[in-house]
């Protein structure tokens, strides 16, 4: 049993080693890494990033090699700059034969961000429905949160603690009404009052069919959004741009993009090739000509413009990586890595890399070592060496400080 | 045999136990009352938006107390074990020795047990009259690795203070504070929900640690 016991503890310090020395290895070897602000240009027709020159100015250069000052890169970036080309009176007229005016551009603009730490994390269930059409202009905190069971929708008045049956027969009614399913795979939307407006909650059904529910003064609105079941919408993010344009972005079961028209309900796929929402972080900065979408995965970025009247593709561009010399000198010290958080999700479970077969060569070194210290009964020592060399430092390290007669 | 270990246990902790259920019990009273507050000042609705938004779940304050109470009820158990060798005498009682040092850990075990099962009674009565069910289960998914944290840091001490030699004790500190540090990674409430089963397996597994020191204990190892 000691034995056993033994055994455990060597084990236990090498998981701890397995977790902290490449922690620690990171820590002391961090490098700055900086990834240019990189827009499309409607103007030259061609992705252009913020740099600095060799006296340290603010320049702009763009993906065909030219090189811009501050104010000319102002001015190939118009809706992104559009509040300091007013000031200073060189907002363009028009841009690609359409009339523009800085108000349709601070109109237009919107930012959206998501990543995997936002869609992977601890999910309540509990939702807040705004009204729609509030009585003032703000919207006003709502006093009643909302669950959707295997039955039916549920509403909890926050003030007493008990259940709303008269709003949730109601809405549970509205539900069914328009063809809703219970229970919900997917629920939606914006619980915020710091907004200009409510598009309300997306819900897709036990179907897949997806659904648009909105309070108006106290009462249910819902509509199917005649959204096709079969894409199996799997993730939706409510957008309430100032635009008004879309109601929201969606992914389906095979990783495709969409936007989802306001006016109609109509999906249009983004041409960004397979994004996962679970995986991969996303950032749009949008206006009326123009999405430059800048998707992540690990340590691969990849930049793509798409035309935002008619949703295709513009441009696309891989920015390059420069390789950082420290995660390849790991390689070589740590045959793998254990963590317990992950920049992919919010949980804290543990997590070993794969195994790296370059660090076999130190742990051969160490293995070696470890033999001559015990040349005498090497019998003995057999699976102790073969630990060494799999495992490396951290079992080498836990057998030597742990055999030391204290 | 087994009442006197219990009764060996209790003398040694029965000054200490109603400071330590206080100070537990207190701070989480200390805590539902801040939230008492909260409550009164802005109403019930409020608290339940803050939960919703922020992500937080209140009792954060009771983070550490666990740990606290397992470490400290550990070093009130076993610093006079070691004190002048007596565990020596408590070894040459007429009972097996493993089973007398897993039953001397159980007592304080089942007593660290009971305290944290009074906390989240506690914590649970209130939530529960205030709250929905699941920001209930909430608050408490999100202290349940604080109590394991306790119960695990309780074997951790034992192992340490039952260890003969101060070279393995240091060493037995590095790997406790390395285990303990896994319970308290992430401020996100329930982020430990896919975390129970290797917490159950390190607390199940941290059982058996004492054992080895005092296994070095009876081979004559010291400093």
């Amino acid at each position: 049993m000691i034995k056993t016991i033994k055994t455990g503890v060597i084990f236990l310090a090498a998981a701890l080693l397995a977790w902290l020395l490449p922690w620690l290895f990171a820590f002391l070897t961090t490098q700055p890494s900086w990834r240019p602000f990189t827009l499309y240009s409607c103007i030259v027709h061609s992705f252009a990033h913020l740099d600095y020159d060799a006296e340290g100015n603010t320049i702009g250069r763009d993906a065909k090699g030219n090189i811009y000052t501050e104010r000319q890169t102002d001015s190939i970036m118009p809706m992104f700059y559009f509040r300091q080309l007013a000031a200073e009176g060189r907002f363009p007229k028009e841009i690609e034969g359409i009339p523009v005016t800085p108000k349709d551009a601070e109109r237009s603009e919107f930012i959206f961000r998501t990543s995997p730490q936002d869609v992977n994390r601890p999910r309540i269930g509990l939702y807040q429905l705004l009204e729609s059409r509030p009585r003032r202009l703000d919207f006003e905190s709502p006093s009643d949160v909302f669950r959707i069971t295997e039955s039916g929708i549920e509403f909890v008045d926050m003030a007493t603690n008990s259940l709303d049956k008269k709003k949730s027969e109601r809405f549970t009614a509205a539900l069914q009404k328009a063809g809703f399913r219970f229970p919900a795979r997917v629920i939606a939307g914006n619980g915020t009052t710091r907004k200009e407006y409510d598009n309300g909650y997306f819900i897709v059904d036990d179907d897949y069919r997806v659904f648009h529910m909105k309070q108006i003064c106290g009462w249910p609105m819902v509509l199917d959004t005649k959204i096709s079941d079969s894409l199996r919408i799997n993730h939706i993010f409510v957008t309430e741009f100032s635009d008004r344009r879309h109601f929201a972005f969606l992914t389906d079961e095979a990783n495709r993009f969409y936007a989802l028209d306001a006016e109609d309900y109509s999906l249009h796929q983004i041409p960004i090739g397979r994004f996962d929402a679970t995986n991969d972080a996303m950032m749009i900065i949008g206006d009326m000509f123009y999405w430059t979408i800048t998707l992540q995965r690990d340590n691969d970025e990849r930049l793509v413009a798409v035309n935002a009247r008619d949703y295709s593709l513009a441009d696309t561009c891989i920015p390059q990586e420069e390789v950082n010399s420290a995660e390849y000198y790991a390689r070589y010290l740590f045959p793998t890595t254990l963590a317990f958080t992950s920049v992919k999700d919010a949980f804290v479970r543990p997590r070993l890399t794969s195994f790296s077969f370059p660090a076999l060569l130190l742990g051969g070194i160490l293995a070696l070592i470890y033999a001559l210290i015990h040349r005498r009964n090497l019998k003995d020592h057999f699976w102790q060496i073969a630990g060494v060399l799999i495992l490396g430092i951290y079992v080498f390290l836990p057998l030597v400080i742990m055999e030391r007669r204290a | 045999m087994k009442k006197a270990i219990f009764y060996k246990e209790w003398i040694k902790m029965h000054a200490f136990l109603p400071i330590m259920a206080v100070a537990l019990l207190g701070f989480t009273a200390y805590a539902l009352l801040r939230i008492n507050r909260a409550v009164t000042l802005k109403g019930a609705a409020h608290l339940w938006q803050i939960m919703l938004d922020k992500e937080v779940v209140f009792i954060e304050i009771l983070r550490f107390l666990p740990a606290i109470a397992g470490l400290l009820l550990a070093l009130v158990q076993f610093i006079p074990e070691m004190s002048h060798k007596r565990l020596k005498l408590t070894l040459h009682l007429p009972f097996p020795q493993r089973a007398m040092i897993l039953w001397m850990t159980s007592t304080g075990l089942v007593t660290l047990t009971a305290l944290f099962a009074l906390q989240a009674l506690m914590l649970w009565g209130y939530f529960h009259h205030l709250t929905a069910a699941e920001l209930t289960s909430r608050a408490l998914l999100t202290a349940l690795p604080w109590w394991f944290a306790g119960l695990t840091l309780y074997q951790l001490t034992a192992w340490i203070c039952l260890e003969p030699t101060w070279y393995r004790r240091v060493i037995n500190m590095l790997i406790s504070a390395g285990i303990v540090r896994m319970f308290f990674m992430s401020d996100v409430p329930q982020a430990y929900d896919g975390m129970w089963v290797y917490m159950i397996i390190l607390l199940a597994g941290s059982l058996f640690l004492p054992l080895l020191s005092v296994h070095r204990f009876k081979q004559g190892c010291q400093d």
